[in-house]
């Protein structure tokens, strides 16, 4: 009986009441324990939907545990399954039992329940950009830089310094917001300031389609086409901001790989949504007809090109055979005329 | 004394020549009030006039002449349109469509009964002989204006007649009279103040011939008649061109063409240099200043290029580019609507032109209705200098694309590096 006694109950139960970030624990040793909102209650759960004596679990002789709903407002679940006012019994196996209390989870579980692996924190590769602060410190730097020397470069008289210096405020500023929101957003979850990264998260995201679109430039006038550009763009304002979440948010905050990709889609969905929009406003335009010639207008000091240099001759028996006339229905339609 | 005297002289002299002129206008226009017709587009479904424009019977009774603009609506979409005149005492009539000239913007209409007494042909008289120009301005009753003669336009494709007097709308195709009575010329086109344009009347007697030889019968497609017109004009126009000697101009270190015959002309477009200013710019545009009219979304014949020589000390040559990039947008008016035309279909590589290399790009595209047209338009760029840049533009509305070709392949072999 002993033996058997210990092969079913080998562990201590314990109720786990999930609060973001850092759960909540109590050891069970003295059946039956009562969950309530009141403070003559065995576990005292402070949460506005728990009735002042919401839920008491009892230990039967045989082992199973008797689960009885105590609270007459928000009502309780096990297992997804409300509790009437008969009380339920059941068996605690490996897995888990999940119980609901108004809105609060909670969980009873066994001790030796095996638990996940330890996340560790994985400075290597990519992530190195986030982890070290003086990566961070650079990238701000570097993105600083990108900008002043994008606008040295667009602008066509003689400037002070000064004039640099104003432009680049705007580009500091909202550098500084966005971390402090990154931060301020992973320090409510995780309890934990996490500036470093988020500021390496910021100048990524200012960063990346700079980069991309100065990439595109190039490589429109690499390959003397107008596509290039036009694919990179779509990387740059599609997939950047998700790609940068996604790793910040499972270095970060230890997320598994698809719960992370669900938050980088949820938090970028604003701002993919307004890059849907803005597309669909420029085709919209692109398909009125307006007569201008689209063709690789790209020029590039460096003069990097795949395309052979050709001679007058060649260029124009190339142009007189690849530019044929262009079918039109222009005898049908005067044929109708008539 | 004598001062006054000669005053007086002149004032009485000046009085009799108006009185003179005024006779002769007066007895000009009782002449031709039978011979002078508005001519009226009118909208089949609505019965009401769309266009006017005014006409006049030439050789026969019942042959109008008016300016082909007058009647383009019609000769675009004649389920929608009809043609009908109004003489001077007030009598309409349906008009029929003979043959049109597009190059001379000159159409001829046939009434089905006699309406009045044609007018002849007559030779234009003297530079600074008075001319008498007849018509209906903006529909407010017929008119006759005097003006002067200045000539043949001898370095315009059109060879138009500029007249020094007042014409208005509504007085398109009207006849412009010489001292005899006789039509020296079709009132076309005003640029205002008593700038005019006439339309030569040899021309109408070309067309008039050409008329008489298919015995006074309708065109049987007005579309083939333009297109036919259009694209033979087109290539003996750029091969007059091809054979012309070429002006050289100095853009930068280019020797570049300039003037290729008398029909076009270049204007300087360099830029003062700014304050702040880190890039110089010279530049020069040619045209042949050529609109053919064909309707009101669509004019062809143009002949343009324009060259922009860039260039810098002060900048790093990324920025320089960055600057030279966004000029590399001709800014010349290719716009047009996709009834007319089909899109741009464009070809980009790199050229030697003359030991520099270019990155040229020309683009076609091609008349819906007039097949045989196209629209040319070609630009280059100089990339192989890290702080200097050309820019070369050049574009043809409504050429013969094989010709337009030849014209670019001369005008880069002319093209000269200057060391």
């Amino acid at each position: 009986m002993e033996q058997i006694d210990q092969t079913e109950h080998p562990a201590e139960l314990i109720l786990e009441i999930q609060t973001r970030s850092l759960n909540q624990y109590h050891r069970l040793h003295n059946f039956p324990v009562r969950i309530g909102r009141a403070l003559d209650n065995d576990i005292i759960l402070s949460d506005a939907t728990v009735s002042s004596h919401h839920l008491e679990i009892d230990l039967a002789d045989d082992g199973q545990l008797v689960i009885r709903n105590l609270s007459t407002e928000n009502g309780s679940k096990v297992n997804r399954q409300t509790l009437t006012d008969e009380p339920l019994t059941v068996k605690l196996q490996e897995q888990p039992l999940n119980l609901l209390l108004g809105t609060r989870r909670a969980r009873v579980l066994r001790s030796d329940m095996a638990i996940e692996k330890t996340s560790v924190r994985n400075c290597t590769g990519v992530y190195l950009l986030f982890c070290k602060p003086l990566w961070s410190v650079a990238l701000m730097f570097i993105t600083l830089f990108v900008f002043l020397f994008e606008k040295y470069l667009e602008t066509v008289y003689a400037k002070e310094a000064s004039y640099y210096l104003s432009d680049l405020m705007p580009y500091l500023l909202a550098m500084i917001v966005l971390t402090l929101i990154v931060a301020g957003i992973s320090r409510l979850s995780i309890r934990r300031w996490e500036i470093g990264s988020a500021l390496s998260f910021a100048a990524l995201l200012m960063l990346g389609p700079q980069v991309l679109g100065e990439i595109g430039h190039k490589l429109n006038y690499l390959l003397t086409a107008t596509w290039p550009l036009d694919w990179v763009s779509l990387v740059g304002d599609f997939l950047w901001m998700p790609a940068l979440l996604y790793l910040y948010v499972r270095l970060v905050h230890h997320s598994q790989a698809l719960p992370a990709i669900g938050i980088a889609l949820l938090f970028s969905a604003p701002m993919l949504l307004y890059q849907a929009s803005d597309y669909a406003d420029q085709m919209a335009i692109a398909d009125e007809f307006t007569g201008e010639a689209q063709f690789s207008r790209e020029l590039s000091s460096l003069n990097m090109h795949l395309a052979p240099t050709l001679s007058v001759d060649e260029f124009i028996s190339y142009v007189r055979t690849e530019l044929k006339p262009v079918q039109t229905d222009a005898q049908s339609q005067g044929a109708e005329q008539e | 004394m004598l001062r006054r005297v000669l005053f007086l002289f002149l004032v009485c002299h000046l009085f009799s020549a108006l009185v003179r002129a005024e006779t002769l206008s007066t007895s000009l226009y009782a002449e031709a009030e039978q011979s002078i017709y508005q001519v009226q587009v009118v909208n089949r479904k609505t019965s009401n006039k769309t266009t006017i424009g005014s006409g006049f019977l030439v050789e026969r009774e019942d042959i109008l002449a008016t300016n082909y603009h007058v009647v383009s609506d019609y000769v675009s979409d004649p389920g929608s349109y009809r043609l009908e005149y109004l003489s001077t005492s007030g009598e309409t009539g349906e008009l029929e469509l003979l043959s049109v000239d597009v190059l001379h913007d000159l159409a001829v209409l046939r009434s089905a009964q006699p309406l009045g007494r044609p007018l002849k042909i007559g030779k234009l008289p003297e530079k600074g002989a008075g001319l008498y120009s007849l018509g209906n301005p903006l529909d407010l009753g017929f008119s006759i204006v005097s003006g002067t003669n200045n000539g043949i336009l001898s370095n315009s494709e059109e060879n138009n007649i500029l007249f020094s007097g007042s014409l208005n709308p509504g007085m398109s195709g009207g006849p412009t009279l010489n001292e005899a009575g006789r039509v020296v010329g079709i009132n076309v086109a005003t640029a205002g103040d008593d700038v005019s344009f006439l339309v030569s009347a040899q021309y109408l007697d070309i067309l008039l011939e050409r008329i008489k030889l298919r015995s006074y019968r309708a065109s049987d497609d007005f579309h083939s008649d333009i297109t036919n017109q259009l694209s033979t004009r087109s290539i003996e126009t750029l091969k007059r061109l091809l054979q012309n000697e070429w002006e050289g101009i100095v853009i930068g270190r280019f020797i570049v063409p300039a003037e290729m015959g008398a029909t076009v002309s270049c204007w300087d477009g360099s830029e003062e240099p700014e304050e702040r200013g880190l890039v110089e710019v010279s530049a020069a545009s040619c045209s042949n200043e050529l609109k053919i009219y064909l309707n009101k979304k669509l004019s062809v014949g143009s002949v343009q290029y324009q060259y922009a020589w860039y260039e810098t000390e002060k900048m790093i040559p990324p920025r320089f580019y960055r600057n030279y990039e966004l000029n590399n947008n001709s800014g010349l008016r290719v716009r047009s609507d996709s009834q007319s035309v089909t899109p741009f279909a464009c070809k980009t590589r790199f050229v030697d032109v003359s030991s520099k290399e270019f990155k040229m790009t020309v683009c076609r595209r091609d008349y819906r209705r007039y097949k045989g047209l196209s629209d040319v338009l070609v630009t280059g760029a100089m990339v192989d200098e890290p702080k200097r840049g050309m820019l070369f533009d050049l574009y043809l509305s409504g050429s013969d694309f094989s010709s337009a070709i030849s014209l670019l392949e001369r005008m880069l072999r002319s093209f000269k590096w200057n060391k």
